[in-house]
């Protein structure tokens, strides 16, 4: 079943068009690859799936509930959670308020449960604590949950928005380049993550651009250039397609005499 | 000695001032600078309130803070659109406009003649004369100031706030409706500041627009920075240093046509000195930016 469908979108900036009549179903349960070379659109459509752009045309569908004109934080608790290439942790929280942020509260946001201090706020904010300290362990950086988010090396950083957009309970997760910048034996705890996720039964949809950590994972690939599909298919399939290889290396010039 | 506490409880009045600013300024990162507008709503407000319908004070702070948390939300609605320079700016100008329609309304306020004779507060028909009662009164609301603005931020809402002024967009995209928070956070500020107004216009039994000038918001903004943003011990200290000192000039013996613009200089001079030194000021974690 798809749990998102993209419906002829399509985006411009300025004449350039960022996204151009694109449309895909996301399977349920699936990891899936979003390729393409810089500029290819990857980033502006996570952009448009989670509300932070709006599209020119077209509609974006998430378990048969349309997106368009929703303000990005009802998006995100649909269940529809993302991270961003350049990470952005909240620089002057902790670790553990960091991930708290990421919690869904279902009282204990409200000013009068703050005010009052009641008892079933500090219920949500001991529960989730729990799952946040949890969440850390799993990433094996319990021990820096104090520490500011401006305090962390990169490799740390990657792991606690890992932990972070896992705290969200989201059911479809959408990571930008969630490898960019780490080393190999970080990569290789990610991917591990990565699949973990599939295996609790969620949907990812990640940009990357390392192809070794997308014949690695993902169950399909969908390649972008210019703002359309351009190829869509298993790992192996893409690897010998064609057009993908002309997108990515330019043309080959055939016919020189 | 009296002179002594009536400086404590002015002091008293900012520190709630710079306190409800640094929810708005500090913990939320809204660079908001028309704070003295909201406490001269809730000063004018109070005071007609007494001195046109013989409302007793305690209700007319009430009716002074709500009318200033209206206007909080009127100022906030509009702004939501704007950030960093231009939101600054905005609330600059619409400081001005309060001032203005202060200064120009005359039926209503009187203009530039100001409202003398405001009642004080009366406790069973005995007005609170002396300052030692206003101190007491006015430290009982600093003290609930900080309490509740204190309960605001150590809750899974303020670090809402806190996440609105870390990165707005990561906020939303975890969920948070970023736009109510700012609006309700300028509620509550304008409705402490309309506390602190009303304190102010019953103690002083006289208020004219010229308490409400825009220098005033700048003096409130610089207690914060002063103290330091995000920290409320911070703006308490700051509220209270940058009360004082001035005050401490008196004692140089200067005539008052150089003390005046001297308290200008320090301020002025403070503020580059701690620019230079403690830009997160005294007590605070973060730099303005």
């Amino acid at each position: 079943m798809a749990i998102l469908e993209i419906k002829n979108v399509s985006k411009d900036f300025d004449g350039v068009k960022a996204l151009d009549n694109l449309s895909f179903d996301l399977r349920e349960d699936q990891i899936t690859a979003l390729v393409g070379p810089n500029g290819a659109g990857k980033t502006t459509l996570f952009n448009v799936i989670t509300g932070f752009q709006e599209t020119d045309s077209g509609t974006v569908v998430y378990k048969s509930a349309p997106l368009t004109h929703l303000a990005p934080h009802k998006i995100s608790r649909m269940g529809i959670a993302r991270t961003f290439q350049n990470i952005r942790l909240f620089s002057h929280l902790t670790v553990l308020e960091n991930l708290m942020l990421a919690r869904k509260y279902e009282t204990g946001e409200r000013l009068s449960s703050a005010l009052l201090r009641s008892r079933k706020m500090l219920n949500e904010e001991k529960i989730n604590q729990q799952r946040t300290i949890e969440l850390l362990e799993e990433v094996g950086l319990s021990h820096k949950k104090d520490a500011l988010g401006n305090e962390l090396s990169h490799g740390q950083r990657r792991l606690i928005e890992f932990a972070r957009v896992k705290a969200m309970d989201a059911q479809l997760l959408l990571l930008d380049e969630p490898t960019a910048g780490v080393f190999p034996e970080m990569i290789a705890a990610i991917k591990k993550m990565i699949l973990n996720l599939k295996e609790m039964g969620k949907t990812v949809l990640f940009i990357e651009h390392d192809m070794k950590v997308v014949m690695d994972i993902a169950d399909r690939v969908i390649v972008l250039n210019h703002g359309k599909v351009i190829a869509d298919g298993s790992p192996m399939e893409i690897q010998n397609n064609e057009e993908v290889i002309t997108a990515y290396l330019g043309r080959r010039r055939n016919n020189v005499s | 000695m009296e002179y002594l506490i009536h400086i404590l409880v002015i002091a008293g009045i900012y520190v709630i001032l710079a306190q409800s600013l640094n929810l708005i300024l500090g913990y939320t990162g809204l660079p908001a600078l028309g704070h003295g507008a909201f406490s001269c709503v809730g000063a004018y407000v109070s005071a007609l309130l007494a001195l046109q319908y013989g409302l007793t004070p305690w209700l007319g702070l009430i009716f002074g803070a709500a009318a200033a948390t209206v206007l909080g939300f009127m100022v906030a609605v509009p702004c939501l659109r704007l950030k960093g320079d231009y939101l600054a700016l905005a609330t600059l100008g619409f400081a001005v406009i309060v001032y203005s329609i202060a200064k120009n309304w005359v039926d209503v306020t009187r203009g530039p003649l100001g409202l003398p004779g405001i009642p004080g507060f009366s406790i069973f028909g005995f007005e609170l004369s002396s300052v030692w009662l206003y101190l007491a009164l006015v430290a009982l609301f600093v003290w609930l100031t900080t309490f509740l603005i204190r309960r605001v931020v150590d809750s899974p809402f303020g670090r809402i706030l806190q996440g609105i002024r870390e990165d707005e967009i990561v906020t939303a995209a975890l969920g948070k409706d970023v736009n109510r928070h700012k609006v309700i956070v300028f509620m509550i500020g304008a409705f402490f500041a309309g506390i602190a107004g009303s304190l102010y216009a019953h103690y002083i039994t006289f208020i004219d627009p010229s308490s409400f000038t825009i220098m005033e918001s700048i003096t409130i903004l610089l207690m914060v920075v002063f103290g330091g943003m995000g920290s409320l011990k911070g703006s308490f200290v700051g509220a209270v240093v940058l009360v004082v000192l001035p005050e401490l000039l008196r004692f140089l013996g200067l005539p008052s046509s150089i003390a005046a613009p001297l308290r200008q200089m320090i301020y002025g001079l403070l503020l580059v000195v701690l620019m230079l030194y403690r830009p997160q000021g005294l007590l605070g974690k973060f730099k303005l930016q």
